[in-house]
């Protein structure tokens, strides 16, 4: 099993004293270490499964390869969501919806990660925040992770979607 | 009984070298984290630009308590200058020296360079 403290998943490949100087432990690459994908299966590496479709979120929560899954939209399943707590699989909430965005669109996409984040704790599933940040001007250090966990769950509650995670055999 | 008002020191690296002595580049900073953070909230944290460390990093002091919306603010922004850009919280302080002791480990050829605004 894999414990890594902060950690995030990017969709390229950031220096390493970058990294270290915005306090992650731990980034995961896009294309390198996991795989994005809309559904389970075919891929060597370790995969992501990000879909709105009950069916494949089921599916891709009982394949080996997948370690964690994404709501498409962020709009969370009940029923996905607690297989997601029986098989100890987490589930990313991507904030990359939040960052770029004006102010009103931002409101918006933090009520539905509110609504994801409240659902995954509530059933005891493991939530994590993660930027997918394409560019490195999109990255954010883990303080500024930290602010927005804040944000999403209220201030002092942020550490339940920001911070350890544990992976299982998949990785 | 005289009060004594208490900082905190928010040391922050940008994407882009921004020269912060340039009053027009400073001011285009502030307006962005007024933006983000509103009126009242800009006045409640009094962010300022305080030293620049090297070219792309610099600390900015707000008032104890409203640090994080100021790091929070600096999230958000994304662009500077017409162009795509990022400001990433580097560390939180009380003090500019435990800052720039921090720098002198960290940036360690540039911190040399350090000029007290």
């Amino acid at each position: 099993m894999i414990k890594v403290k902060y950690f995030d998943i990017a969709r390229f490949e950031p220096d390493m004293q970058f990294l270290s100087r915005l306090g992650y432990g731990k980034v995961y690459c896009v294309g390198r270490d996991v795989e994005l994908a809309v559904r389970p299966g075919g891929a060597r590496i370790p995969q992501i499964v990000a879909s709105a479709d009950q069916g494949v979120l089921f599916a891709a929560l009982k394949d080996s390869n997948v370690i964690g899954i994404i709501f498409e939209g962020n709009e969370p399943i009940k029923k996905v969501v607690e297989k997601a707590k029986e098989l100890g699989k987490p589930v990313f909430l991507p904030i990359n919806v939040l960052i770029g965005q004006g102010q009103g669109a931002r409101g918006h996409a933090l009520g539905r990660l509110r609504k994801a984040a409240y659902a995954c704790i509530k059933s005891g599933a493991q939530a994590r925040i993660i930027s997918l940040a394409e560019t490195r001007e999109q990255m954010i250090s883990a303080g500024q992770m930290t602010g927005i966990a804040d944000l999403i769950l209220g201030q002092g509650e942020g550490h339940r979607i920001f911070g350890s995670l544990q992976l299982g055999a998949a990785t | 009984m005289i009060q004594r008002y208490k900082n905190r020191y928010v040391l922050v690296e940008s994407s882009m070298p921004i020269n912060t002595a340039d009053r027009a580049a400073e001011s285009e900073i502030m307006r962005s984290i007024e933006s983000e953070m509103g009126r009242i909230g800009h006045l409640q944290a009094n962010p300022r630009i305080v030293h620049q460390v090297n070219d792309s990093v610099f600390i900015v002091r707000t008032n104890r308590g409203y640090e994080r919306h100021a790091v929070l603010a600096l999230a958000f922004i994304k662009s500077f200058g017409g162009r795509g850009a990022g400001f990433y919280t580097i560390r939180i302080s009380g003090t500019i020296r435990s800052l720039m002791d921090f720098c002198r480990k960290t940036y360690a050829k540039t911190a040399e360079n350090v000029r007290k605004r």
